[in-house]
């Protein structure tokens, strides 16, 4: 019954989209009012058929429902609960409908949010939010149905209903509590970019190129950005937690196609501000947001696809022609419109010199480019070679890191000097007042840490270049601070919370600036990891570093999901002991075949992790294949992580305003209101 | 005693070049199987793989370690495994050829989009210190007008 439901709630949302976007574009045409609000009303409509579509689903997985293909292939009936609804999201055809429904959610909230203060644009937007949520409700239909009956062949090889006595499991990688929450983050973030695209195609469309439609998806833009920077950082929490190899990020295809579009929606967020404030940029703007959201759906062809080999890759199939065309399609028609407008994008402003604000966000913007082309090149490279040469190659971690840490240095140090430089034109002697004394003390340190055995180059110089831009933020912060404690009499504490609430994008930017200067600071230790390895049996030790690792306890366990070799280990630092840990090698059920995976244990502090993995038992059963990392540093990156999310809400609020400024919006109300009063 | 002082320090020497040499080689898998990728389809670098029994990783550092005391260089251990497993097997695409593009193109691309924003920066200043230039009467309120546009240039 479920099924069925679900099943024709599916068929229900595509012949409303379909609907939902004639009549949003043929009541533009006709100038009929009743037309575009029914094709508004019907986009509210689509949300709730694919609301009711993955409720469905969620209840079929919640019931073990094994006559359902989909059920039975990522899931059984021992899987806890929460994994059987994170289930939704583990194959294929379940995370392109969580796709669609988190676009559809989207278009409802956008269009209810919006439709009094744009009437104009909104009819486009909705057309264009629902043409490409038509592209997802037609593969759901017709190519990746997740609702299909589970069937077998019949000795005459025609199809037969068939409802297994168990599922197949979920894959055990994604039987982690990251992997929860790292896919709705992700898909959070790449939808989101939808809502600046749709709005960027509507202000072309109706031409209204000013800076309504930059203003009005600014917080869109962020909310997306800081879902998608989750998303991001979560997928490496979980394969730091879940892979078992020491670190957090490999420059896999997947993980790779989950950055493409953050850098450029990032340095979209930088270029729409040179846009409010001085009216330029306006073609480029545009030119991201396209790209932004092209590589959000690119992201998704290559984790779906499989045109490219991943250890990410869990559901393969042949969708990518779809996705190639919908790509292809969505490109040349944003760019057609891009260049039909072009004589109304011109500038209002022109740039007066290299060193100023305008100039640093447009050169941070090319490397933030130039970062995610590398990206894209890469990853793209070895299908480029076998397609041009005919040969096989491999572009992996070497290569990623020898283009993109220099291009990232250079982008750290842009980050401390951009928000720094004037709008138009920087003095000399801003330059020295604003910069002297970090770059004075962040050198010194440099030679600090080079004298005391920090001398990998890039490692160090990131290093360096970190407390150069943690510095400028401070000074930022306390000169702020002060200069508002002198005027108010309020203490420094007091001056900065105010501060940061009165202009709340500047500060809250500053705050992510600094979040990236913490996670650039536990990127750099993974440059000093080191490890050690040995077969352990009961009160053996292993030592690296200031560490010892004891093995107290090898025993088994058994679960009805899995069975698992467990080990308990004591860590003991600089002698005490600090931590008891419990590597596992677990072994689950589901399934045909014994799925093996490693769970790692972690002992995390500030200065370092250490990092335990347990590959297996010998032979004979009595030691342990045990294997350690040291990775300094690696906490930063997860509280840089906190302290950006912090940042981005922060630069999402409204500013506080000051009672002057209440008094003198009051007073100009009640002046409007006399001026209608005297006219009516 | 001499002779047993002599003795003694040679020990330490010979245990000390020991264990460096140890280190050495060490170090050497460790740069190699950073440089390789693991054959076994994990698509892992032959360094990383470290999944329970993997058919091919522990084979593949155990050769890496027989060349290595064979007394042969990086480079023609590197050829021996391209010649073994083939090209896949290198971690990052070798710098000459065709591949050479994949180690230009990034840089290509930035060099070029660094070089047209400066080009266009420049064209825009100048066409903006033109216009201002050729006006007398505009020229000498420009003063002014700079005066007056910082006050209203927005500091965020």
């Amino acid at each position: 019954m479920a099924a069925q439901l679900g099943q024709f709630a599916l068929a229900l949302a595509w012949v409303v989209t379909v609907y939902s976007v004639i009549a949003s574009l043929l009541g533009i045409r006709l100038k009929h009012d009743k037309l575009i609000a029914s094709g508004r009303n019907a986009a509210i409509g689509v949300a709730v058929c694919i609301t009711t579509s993955i409720a469905c689903l969620g209840y079929l997985f919640a019931v073990s429902d094994f006559s359902i293909k989909y059920i039975a292939a990522h899931s059984n009936r021992d899987l806890p609960f929460y994994f059987k609804i994170s289930s939704i999201w583990g194959g294929q055809e379940g995370s392109l409908l969580f796709w669609g429904w988190i676009l559809t959610m989207y278009t409802a909230l956008v269009v209810i949010q919006n439709w009094r203060k744009h009437s104009s644009l909104m009819p486009y937007v909705t057309a264009v939010l629902m043409a490409s949520s038509l592209f997802f409700t037609s593969m759901h239909l017709f190519a990746v149905n997740p609702f299909n009956q589970t069937v077998i062949l019949s000795s005459q090889m025609s199809p037969l209903p068939f409802v297994p006595r168990d599922g197949s499991g979920l894959n055990p990688l994604l039987q982690d509590p990251y992997m929860v929450i790292h896919p709705p983050m992700l898909y959070l973030g790449f939808v989101g970019f939808a809502v600046p695209f749709a709005f960027a195609m509507a202000a072309l469309i109706t031409k209204q190129l000013g800076d309504t439609w930059i203003r009005t998806t600014r917080r869109w833009t962020m909310v997306a950005w800081m879902f998608l920077s989750v998303g991001v950082v979560l997928g490496g929490k979980w394969a730091y937690h879940e892979l078992g190899w020491g670190g957090f990020w490999a420059w896999d295809p997947v993980e790779n196609a989950s950055l493409m579009p953050w850098l450029i929606g990032t340095a979209y967020l930088h270029s729409v501000m040179v846009q409010e404030k001085k009216g330029m940029l306006k073609v480029w703007n545009i030119v991201l947001v396209i790209m932004t959201y092209i590589m959000a759906v690119f992201g998704t062809f290559l984790t779906r696809s499989g045109v490219v080999n991943s250890v990410h890759a869990f559901a393969q199939s042949p969708i990518g022609g779809y996705f190639a065309a919908f790509i292809v399609v969505a490109l040349s028609g944003s760019l057609y419109l891009l260049f039909d407008r072009l004589p109304y994008l011109k500038s209002e402003n022109q740039m007066e010199s290299m060193v100023s604000r305008e100039s640093s966000f447009m050169f941070n913007n090319l490397i933030l480019l130039a970062s995610c082309f590398a990206v894209f090149w890469g990853t793209m490279f070895p299908v480029i070679s076998e397609a041009v040469k005919g040969v096989k190659i491999t572009v992996g971690p070497p290569f990623f890191n020898k283009v993109n840490v220099p291009i990232a240095i250079f982008l750290m140090f842009l980050t401390g000097v951009g928000p720094l430089l004037a709008w138009r034109k920087a003095s000399t002697n801003s330059l020295k007042r604003n910069f002297l004394w970090p770059a004075v003390v962040s050198l010194a340190t440099g030679v600090v840490l080079y004298v005391r055995g920090v001398q990998h180059f890039y490692a160090w110089l990131a290093i360096v270049m970190s407390i150069f831009v943690a510095l400028t933020i401070f000074r930022e912060f306390i000169r702020g601070a002060r200069a508002r404690s002198g005027g108010t009499g309020e203490n420094f504490v007091e001056a900065i919370v105010n501060l940061t609430f009165r202009n709340t994008r500047r500060y809250g930017g500053y705050i992510i600036h600094f979040a990236f200067v913490l996670m650039f600071l536990g990127w750099s230790g993974q440059a000093f990891t080191t490890d050690a390895s040995a077969d352990m049996g009961l009160g053996d030790t292993l030592e690296l570093r200031e560490y010892t690792l004891r093995m107290d306890k090898l025993g088994i366990d058994d679960t009805p999901n899995y069975t698992s070799d467990k080990a308990t280990v004591s860590l003991f630092a600089y002698g005490k002991k600090v931590a008891n840990l419990y590597p596992e090698r677990r072994v689950y059920k589901a399934g045909t075949e014994p799925q093996p995976t490693s769970e790692v244990a972690i002992y995390s502090t500030m200065r370092n992790d250490m990092y335990v993995v347990m590959a297996g038992a010998t032979r004979d059963g009595k030691k342990a294949v045990i294997q350690i990392f040291y990775n300094p540093l690696t906490m930063w990156v997860w509280i840089g992580a906190v302290v950006m999310v912090i940042g981005t809400l922060i630069a999402l609020l409204p500013n506080r305003k000051t009672p002057a400024r209440k008094r003198q919006e009051t007073e100009s109300k009640e002046e409007t209101k006399d001026v209608e009063a005297k006219v009516t | 005693m001499k002779r047993k002082l002599h003795k003694l320090a040679l020990f330490f020497l010979l245990a000390a070049t020991s264990l460096s040499a140890q280190a050495d080689r060490n170090e050497r898998i460790r740069t190699l199987s950073s440089n390789l990728m693991c054959v076994c389809g994990c698509h892992q670098l032959l360094g990383a793989c470290n999944h329970f029994n993997c058919p091919s990783s522990g084979p593949m550092v155990a050769e890496l370690g027989k060349h290595i005391d064979q007394g042969e260089t990086d480079d023609q251990i590197t050829a021996f495994f391209v010649d073994k497993y083939g090209t896949t097997v290198l971690a990052a695409p070798p710098a000459s050829g065709f591949n050479l593009t994949a180690w230009i193109m990034p840089f290509a691309a930035l060099g070029i989009g660094v070089f047209a924003a400066i080009y266009f920066l420049r064209r825009y200043r100048s066409q903006w210190a033109g216009a201002a230039g050729t006006n007398p009467d505009l020229a000498k309120y420009h003063d002014k007008v700079e005066e007056e546009l910082k006050k209203f240039t927005p500091e965020d």
